[in-house]
């Protein structure tokens, strides 16, 4: 028989309200074909299914519930910042030490002595001289709390949080 | 300025009334895609309150390029697949439908129940439902609960037109073939 039957496709098209065939078409069509009249009140049953409301219920104060915490929810996005900015002083900190790493002090020092010390006594210049030079072993303990800290606030950040980013 | 863009603007300015009308507008959104993504009743209630309490707290970068609706079902749609990863109940694959996957939803060749009365189909619809895959699931009740378009359940879950429109077709036909087969409704949908 060369009969053009509606394929499923077309039929779900046609209930969609998508379908470019017109419904005196159908209409037409069906009035002769078992097979797809059989078809096509099949998906119109399940479309009539389907707009049903499945019943899906949260609690009745869910909205009250949910406005009374937005003080809370305001005070997290408050703290939230707090943690940008402590992380952003904490990274230049961590960069000025590690630029102080770098830098030699013994020879700031003696710059320093040549030029202002003249005028102190003997062993208060060395004093000075002295503690100034040994900055240079303390800066690297500075330098690695520093990027410990960083460390740690990062990930206090990322566990901290909203849970389903 | 339209009625969403006041909403959203009074929300903004810190009225509370504003969000709670908000959250009653949208709850049965919401409940739609977290009910049909979720299986464990208890995670849902507090699933759909990270939907708003992200929506809450993101309603700043809200651009009005999307329906506020759409971009509500997004993060309702995402909060969902990241706790569904979470839990290990979805890999990678379950979002990248293998073509066998649906065959082997089709070829169980299970004895048909005893006939369902006309009120039990709805019951078996919402058990054969929750057996598609997860996107055939959010599709079908995106488009036939909450009348959106191919193009707004596409950004919904960031899949092409043409994807959405093909597992929809395909979604309808593994439930009515399943509904046929396993539960003879023939005699009830003549
Ligand atoms: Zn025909």
């Amino acid at each position: 028989m060369a009969v053009n039957h509606w394929t499923e496709e077309q039929i779900q098209e046609f209930l969609d309200g998508k379908s470019s065939i017109s419904k005196n078409s159908l209409e037409e069509h069906l009035k002769s074909c078992e097979a797809c009249t059989k078809s096509f009140r099949y998906y119109q049953n399940l479309y009539s299914e389907l707009i049903r409301d499945p019943g899906f219920k949260l609690s009745t104060d869910f909205a009250r519930n949910l406005v009374s915490r937005i003080p809370q929810l305001a005070q997290a996005r408050a703290r939230f910042k707090f943690s940008d900015v402590f992380i952003g002083s904490v990274g230049i900190a961590a960069l000025l030490g590690v630029m102080i790493f770098f830098i030699d002090f013994s020879i700031i020092a003696e710059t320093v002595a040549k030029f202002s010390f003249s005028s102190l006594k003997a062993d208060v210049q060395d004093w000075l001289r002295n503690s100034l030079s040994s900055l240079n072993g303390g800066v690297l303990l500075i330098g690695s709390s520093v990027l410990t800290l960083l460390v740690t606030a990062t990930l206090d950040r990322l566990l901290s949080g909203p849970k389903y980013r | 300025m339209t009625e969403t863009g006041k909403l959203v603007k009074l929300i903004l300015s810190g009225d509370a009334q504003a969000f709670e009308t908000l959250i009653e507008e949208h709850k049965p959104l919401v409940s739609h895609v977290v009910f049909r993504m979720i299986p464990n009743p208890q995670d849902r209630e507090d699933i759909s309150q990270e939907v708003f309490i992200k929506v809450y707290q993101n309603l700043s970068d809200f651009r009005f390029e999307a329906k506020l609706s759409t971009w509500i079902a997004q993060i309702a749609y995402n909060l969902a697949i990241n706790y569904l990863r979470q839990k290990k109940m979805i890999s990678l694959d379950d979002l990248e439908l293998a073509d066998d996957s649906e065959g082997h939803l089709v070829a169980e060749n299970i004895q048909p129940d005893k006939k369902v009365e006309e009120k039990d189909i709805s019951q078996r619809l919402k058990t054969e439902i929750d057996n598609l895959p997860v996107q055939f699931r959010v599709i079908v009740t995106l488009f036939h609960l909450d009348q959106m378009s191919y193009n707004e359940i596409g950004k919904i879950l960031n899949l092409p037109e043409g994807t959405v429109k093909s597992y929809l077709f395909r979604a309808r036909k593994l439930l009515k073939d399943r509904l046929l087969s396993k539960y003879q409704v023939e005699d009830i949908w003549q």
